[in-house]
C-alpha cells in the first residue's frame, strides 16, 4: 500500500493534483461572487420590480427546476466565449445566481418595510436606500446560508470534469486512468482507492471546515437575535 | 438547409429518435423512484439514530451525514463506478445511480428527519414511555406523525434535488435523460437546441410541481402558525 502510494504520488503528480485543487477553488470563488452579484440584482427585481419582477421570478424557477449539468452543456454549445472554462463559468454563475437570489430574498423580506419609507422620507433614492440601508443588513443575515451554499458550489465544480475543465475531479480521474504508467502494473482497485481517497480527504477538509463555520455563525446570529 | 439552432428539420430529427428520449426519460424516472425509496429508508433510520439517546448510533449517524454531505455526489458516484469496475464487481449503471443517489440524498433526509423529531417537545416522548410505549412505538405512533407536517416541505425539496441530481449519471454514460440528450446532440446532426430544450422541459415538468407544492405548503404552515400564536396572545 505505502509503496503504491509512493509510486502514484510523484512530485509531478502532486503538483498536478494541487493545480486541480487550485482550479476547483478558482471556479468556486468566481461562481460565488459572480452568483451573489447577479443574484442580488435578480432578488431586487423579483422583490420590487413589476414586469422585471415577473421575468426575474420565471428565470429563478427555470434554473431551480433543471439540473446544473444541463446548463453547463448549453453554455458549452451556445456561449460565444473562447475557452471551455469561461463558457462553463457563465453557466455556474447564472445557475447559482438564481439560487442565491432566493437566499437574498429571504434576507430582504426579514427587514422591516418601514426602513424603506424612512429612507424615502429622508430624501434617499431607491438605489441609495438599497445600497446604504437595506442590503448591508440583508447580507449580515444571510452570511451563514451563503457559506453553506458555497459548500454546494465547491461540490458542484466537480460536474465540470465532464467537459474537460482540469479541476480536482478531472485531475483525479486522469491520474487514475494513467496510473499504470507510474506503478508499472495495470490499474487495480487499490489505485482507485488511493486516488479517490485523496480527493475525498481534500473535499472533506474544505467543506467540513466550512460547515463547522456555518454552524458557529448561525449560533452567533441566533444569539444576537434574542 | 436552414442551420438555425431550432430549425424545423432538427425537431424532425428529434421526433424520429423519440424512442431514445422516452427510454432515457424512464431511466431517469426509475432511478429517481428507487433512489428516493433508499434515501427515505436511510434518512429515517439515521434520523432516528441521531435524535435518539444511544451515543454510538448517534456517532455513526454523524459520520454518515458529515461524510456524504461534505463530498461531492459526482465524486461518490465516480468512486463507486471505478472502484467496483476494478474490483470486478458487476453492477449496472442504473444500480450504481440508485445506490449513489440514495446514499447521498439519505444523508440530507436524515438531517430533515432529525430536525423534525427534535422539534416535537421531548415531554411527549417521556409521556409515551411512562404509558408503557417502547421507544420505537413512541416514535411510530406519536412523534413521527407530528413531524411529517414540519418535515414535508424540506423533504419535497430534497426530492427535487434528487431528481435533478440524476444527471450525475451522464458522467458514467448512464443512459439517463441528460446523458441521452447530450449524446444524441453531439452525434451526427449537432441539434443541441431541440435536445437540450426537450431535456430541460422534461426536468422542469417533474420538478416544478414539487417545488410549487413545497412552497405553498410551507406558506400555509407559516400562516397557520402565526394565526395560532395570535389567538393565544389575544
Amino acid at each position: 500500500m505505502i509503496e503504491e502510494i509512493a509510486l502514484i504520488f510523484t512530485d509531478y503528480n502532486i503538483s498536478y493534483l494541487l493545480a486541480g485543487l487550485g482550479m476547483t477553488l478558482l471556479i468556486a470563488v468566481i461562481t460565488l461572487f459572480g452568483g451573489t452579484l447577479l443574484g442580488t440584482v435578480l432578488a431586487l427585481f423579483n422583490n420590487y420590480g413589476k414586469l422585471t419582477g415577473k421575468i426575474a421570478a420565471v428565470t429563478v424557477e427555470i434554473f431551480r427546476n433543471t439540473p446544473l449539468l444541463l446548463w453547463v452543456f448549453v453554455a458549452i454549445a451556445a456561449v460565444p466565449l473562447p475557452s471551455l472554462l469561461s463558457r462553463a463559468l457563465v453557466a455556474t454563475v447564472i445557475f447559482n445566481a438564481a439560487i442565491i437570489s432566493e437566499i437574498i430574498r429571504g434576507g430582504l423580506n426579514a427587514i422591516p418595510k418601514g426602513q424603506i419609507e424612512a429612507g424615502r422620507s429622508q430624501g434617499f433614492s431607491f438605489f441609495q436606500i438599497m445600497i446604504y440601508i437595506i442590503l448591508p443588513q440583508t447580507f449580515r443575515k444571510i452570511v451563514p446560508t451563503l457559506t453553506s451554499q458555497s459548500i454546494t458550489i465547491i461540490k458542484d465544480t466537480s460536474y465540470l470534469a465532464q467537459i474537460g475543465v482540469a479541476e480536482l475531479m478531472f485531475v483525479v480521474k486522469k491520474l487514475m486512468s494513467t496510473a499504470n504508467t507510474f506503478t508499472g502494473h495495470s490499474i487495480t482497485a487499490q489505485d482507485v482507492f488511493i486516488l479517490f481517497g485523496t480527493a475525498a480527504l481534500i473535499y472533506f477538509v474544505i467543506n467540513f471546515s466550512l460547515s463547522v463555520a456555518v454552524r458557529k455563525m448561525q449560533k452567533k446570529l441566533d444569539a444576537n437575535m434574542k | 438547409m436552414n442551420s438555425g439552432v431550432f430549425a424545423l428539420w432538427r425537431w424532425e430529427a428529434l421526433w424520429a429518435s423519440r424512442a431514445e428520449f422516452i427510454d432515457a426519460f424512464f431511466v431517469t424516472l426509475r432511478v429517481s423512484v428507487f433512489a428516493l425509496v433508499l434515501a427515505l429508508f436511510l434518512g429515517v433510520v439515521f434520523g432516528l439514530f441521531s435524535s435518539g439517546s444511544n451515543k454510538i448510533l448517534k456517532g455513526i449517524a454523524r459520520v454518515y451525514v458529515e461524510f456524504f454531505q461534505n463530498t461531492p455526489l459526482v465524486f461518490q458516484v465516480l468512486f463507486m463506478y471505478y472502484g467496483l469496475l476494478y474490483a470486478g464487481v458487476d453492477l449496472s449503471k442504473e444500480q450504481i445511480g440508485v445506490i449513489g443517489l440514495g446514499i447521498y440524498t439519505g444523508a440530507y433526509i436524515s438531517e430533515v428527519v432529525r430536525t423534525g423529531i427534535i422539534s416535537i417537545p421531548f415531554g411527549q416522548t417521556e409521556a409515551a414511555l411512562s404509558q408503557g410505549f417502547t421507544h420505537l412505538q413512541a416514535m411510530e405512533y406519536i412523534i413521527l406523525p407530528q413531524s411529517v407536517k414540519i418535515v414535508l416541505p424540506p423533504l419535497v425539496n430534497q426530492m427535487v434535488a434528487l431528481i435533478k441530481n440524476t444527471s450525475v449519471l451522464a458522467m458514467i454514460a448512464g443512459g439517463d435523460l441528460m446523458y441521452r440528450s447530450n449524446a444524441w446532440a453531439s452525434n451526427g446532426t449537432l441539434s443541441y437546441g431541440p435536445a437540450y430544450l426537450t431535456c430541460g422541459i422534461l426536468f422542469f415538468c417533474i420538478c416544478f410541481p414539487l417545488t410549487y407544492f413545497a412552497k405553498r405548503y410551507e406558506q400555509k404552515l407559516k400562516s397557520a402558525g402565526t394565526s395560532k400564536k395570535e389567538v393565544t396572545a389575544g
